[in-house]
């Protein structure tokens, strides 16, 4: 691939070449002159732009999609015209350097040689560019040097909606839909978001409040509904046995549900109802047959 | 117990086997891909213009049959099987290649595996070659077309007809492995016709025409090209096509590229100084390598997969959970003619790590954790999606002139565990409910012993009376 320096270098050195090959005259080197490119409308105005192997057309040329650029130049082997093997109007898209051809129709006798451009003859990769480089090569069998010479740039103008229907056939002819073996985007996980809490000023409240509740209670009742324990030491006198077992059986039980909650399984837990379960229904029959029987004694 | 023995009796069988093959393959030296080569070449004279690159593979270990194209006997398979590993087609004498290399053949014959090597020159590429270049959608200009480049000729040859063209190697660039793109400054002399690839990406280009060059029809009356077939960087000089088995088909413009006139010859460019001997020997070696799996073939040793921050985690589990750190690891060498090396990712390159389930949910890069001397280790961590089901750690890594790896395994990712949950004091939010509890068994408690203890107080038993 040769880009627009190399074609400069191959420039200078078709100089070189042209200079010492002067002397022998046989072998000049493929060259051009009366060049001029014409941007015609369909209109009929045209513009004429003069342009040299030198001298390329100043600014790009805007070619609108009912224009026609036709190239026009004399193709000279060193000083006398010549009709050489290949002669090529290259357009290039110069960031991606995708290129396509047009040769010139050369006239042997005049060298007289042109090329017509216009949208429908560019593929839609390049239609859709937004500005393209001109080249022309001459070049033929034998020893005189080949040149290689940009000649200017062209600005395709589109209309949108012509615009709009290159760009899908663009895609596809580099292959949309088809598979490019290349490093996909990168994809990362975006989690769910974790479910949040209230702000802790607010559960604060609320579980103050829930205490307090608590609180209330027991000022219900001990201070309020006279609740007391007085009757304890009777209790125990009575129901030595079952009523401690009773009670602690009941505390053992919230024990276990604390276990369940904390650490234990359901069949820890289980097993563990079951040796507490038993001793609290007995005691408590026990305990609350003397509770009843304080009762029919008029003491409660 | 039983067991045991029998594995470590396999076991040292395996050991022996491997022991007893790294002597066989030491003695023989074969190739990766194995080393029958059948060379489809018309009469002695002409592969004796083709000894050095025909001796050059018999000296890595290829053996080379030279059979002619009609041959009755030449068949490529044997009882279904392939009773070659590699076939060199030089362009037929005749018409055609004959009953047994049809393109169907061929064809049948990478499916097994078997890489081929088209050689062909403009003057004769039979209507065989045109199918299969058919089929893999390269397009073959018609008979008698040449590719010309008044810019990039030998002016040595002093051929008039600038046929000799000088090709650069293909750029390196950064996003690919290519085994073609050596020293930029060499010369590879080229003489036929060129050819132009479709859009699939099984093709890859090996040797692309200068920006200069045109192809047109030799045979043809006009002074000048009107009407040239290709030209330009759109056309190609050598190119190839990677099956998705891996088998590589590889067709070349120019068959005197291969030539020892070719590799032997001294070339210069107009308007440079002085004469440059051609990279033709060292390309087609190249091409020739790459083509009978000596270079660009990748492979996987190993995988792994486990759970990042637990030191004694199982490897490869099936199953794992929501959110679970996992590191996933992968080993992999690359075949570099004789031995293997550690695979390097280019740097525009990246190798990547997907977990799918129907779509990927992740896809990060592998980057190299570790090199020993024959591989490389590639490692990526990354969190298990919050989404249950049944996932698939895939490495597809596709990429032109290597092997493709496409690697997938399948792991179970399950929810939470009840007992995995955070816990609910863990939750301010579950504080209040929490207490809520706690007071309902306090006051219960406190309930119980009024009950069963309390003596009545004597105004509030007046206010019950009352009531």
């Amino acid at each position: 691939m040769r880009s627009t320096m190399s074609s400069g270098m191959s420039f200078w050195t078709f100089f070189v070449l042209a200079f010492s090959s002067f002397v022998g005259a046989a072998s000049g080197a493929w060259t051009f002159e009366d060049a001029q490119a014409v941007v015609a409308a369909k209109g009929g105005k045209a513009d004429t732009y003069k342009f040299s192997p030198t001298q390329p057309v100043k600014g790009a040329l805007t070619l609108g999609p009912k224009d026609i650029l036709k190239i026009s130049l004399t193709v000279k082997e060193d000083s006398k015209v010549g009709r050489p093997h290949q002669a090529f109007l290259l357009v290039q898209e110069p960031e991606s350097k995708v290129e396509t051809f047009f040769p010139l129709s050369v006239k042997e006798l005049s060298g007289k040689a042109k090329v017509d451009l216009s949208h429908k003859d560019l593929p839609a990769f390049l239609l859709t560019a937004p500005s393209l480089s001109l080249s022309l090569v001459l070049g033929s069998f034998g020893e005189s040097p080949a040149s290689i010479v940009t000649i200017g740039g062209v600005e395709p103008s589109l209309d949108p909606t012509s615009k709009a229907l290159l760009e899908k056939q663009k895609q596809k002819d580099i292959g949309e839909g088809t598979t490019v073996y290349k490093a996909k985007d990168e994809i990362r996980y975006v989690f769910r978001a974790d479910p949040q809490s209230p702000p802790k000023i607010i559960t604060l409240a609320f579980l103050l409040s829930v205490l307090a509740g608590l609180g209330g209670l027991f000022v219900v009742w001990f201070p309020i509904l006279g609740g007391n324990l007085s009757h304890l030491p009777k209790a125990l006198k009575a129901a030595p046995i079952s009523h401690p077992l009773f009670f602690a059986s009941l505390l053992s039980l919230e024990g276990i549900f604390f276990m369940y909650y904390t650490q234990w399984n359901l069949f820890r837990t289980l097993a563990g109802m079951a040796v507490v379960g038993p001793v609290a229904l007995f005691s408590g029959s026990r305990a609350l047959r003397e509770v009843r029987a304080r009762r029919e004694k008029g003491e409660r | 117990m039983r067991l045991q023995l029998q594995s470590d009796m396999a076991s040292r069988t395996a050991f022996l086997l491997f022991f007893v093959n790294l002597f066989v393959s030491w003695v023989s030296a074969t190739p990766l891909t194995g080393g029958r080569v059948l060379a489809v070449i018309e009469e002695q004279y002409d592969s004796t213009k083709y000894s050095q690159f025909l001796m050059d593979l018999k000296g890595r270990g290829y053996d080379v049959k030279l059979e002619p194209a009609k041959k009755d006997t030449l068949s490529l398979f044997e009882h279904g099987e392939k009773v070659w590993d590699h076939v060199i087609l030089f362009p037929p004498k005749f018409k055609g290649y004959g009953p047994a290399l049809t393109p169907q053949k061929l064809l049948e014959f990478t499916k097994l595996g078997g890489n081929v090597l088209i050689l062909t020159s403009p003057s004769s590429i039979p209507e065989q070659v045109r199918e299969l270049a058919r089929e893999l959608d390269i397009g073959l200009p018609p008979k008698d077309y040449i590719t010309v480049d008044h810019f990039n000729y030998d002016t040595v040859s002093k051929s008039e007809k600038h046929d000799v063209i000088l090709a650069n190697r293909p750029a390196v660039s950064p996003a690919v492995h290519n085994y073609f793109s050596g020293k930029q400054d060499d010369l590879i002399a080229f003489r036929g016709a060129g050819h132009t690839l479709g859009n699939g990406p099984l093709l890859v280009p090996l040797l692309t025409a200068p920006r200069t060059a045109y192809t047109y029809d030799s045979k043809e009356d006009f002074a000048y090209a009107q009407d040239p077939w290709a030209a330009g960087t759109q056309m190609q000089l050598v190119s190839a096509m990677q099956a998705r088995n891996n088998a590589r088909i590889t067709l070349v413009g120019s068959v005197d590229m291969f030539s020892n006139e070719f590799f032997d010859m001294k070339v210069q460019k107009p308007g440079s100084t002085k004469p440059q001997k051609t990279a033709n020997k060292e390309f087609c070696r190249d091409v020739a390598a790459w083509t009978f799996g000596e270079k660009g073939i990748v492979k996987v040793n190993s995988i792994k997969h486990y759970l990042s921050n637990e030191p004694n985690a199982p490897v490869n589990p099936n199953m794992y959970r929501i959110k679970n750190d996992v590191t996933f690891e992968i080993e992999l060498s690359e075949y570099d003619i004789d031995r293997w090396v550690p695979f390097k990712v280019p740097s525009g390159d990246s190798l990547q790590l997907e977990f799918t389930m129907l779509d990927p949910y992740y896809r990060v890069p592998l980057l190299p954790s570790s090199t020993s001397s024959n591989a490389t280790t590639f490692t990526t961590s990354f969190k298990i999606p919050d989404q249950h089901g049944v996932f698939a750690f895939r490495v597809n890594y596709k990429r032109p002139y290597i092997t493709y790896i496409d690697e997938k395994y399948s792991v179970t990712v399950r929810h939470f565990a009840h007992d995995e949950y955070t816990r609910s004091w863990d939750i301010s939010g579950a504080w209040v409910w929490i207490a809520g509890i706690a007071v309902t068994i306090i006051g219960w408690i406190g309930f119980c012993a009024l009950w069963l203890w309390s003596a009545p107080a004597a105004a509030k038993v007046g206010v019950k009376k009352t009531q």
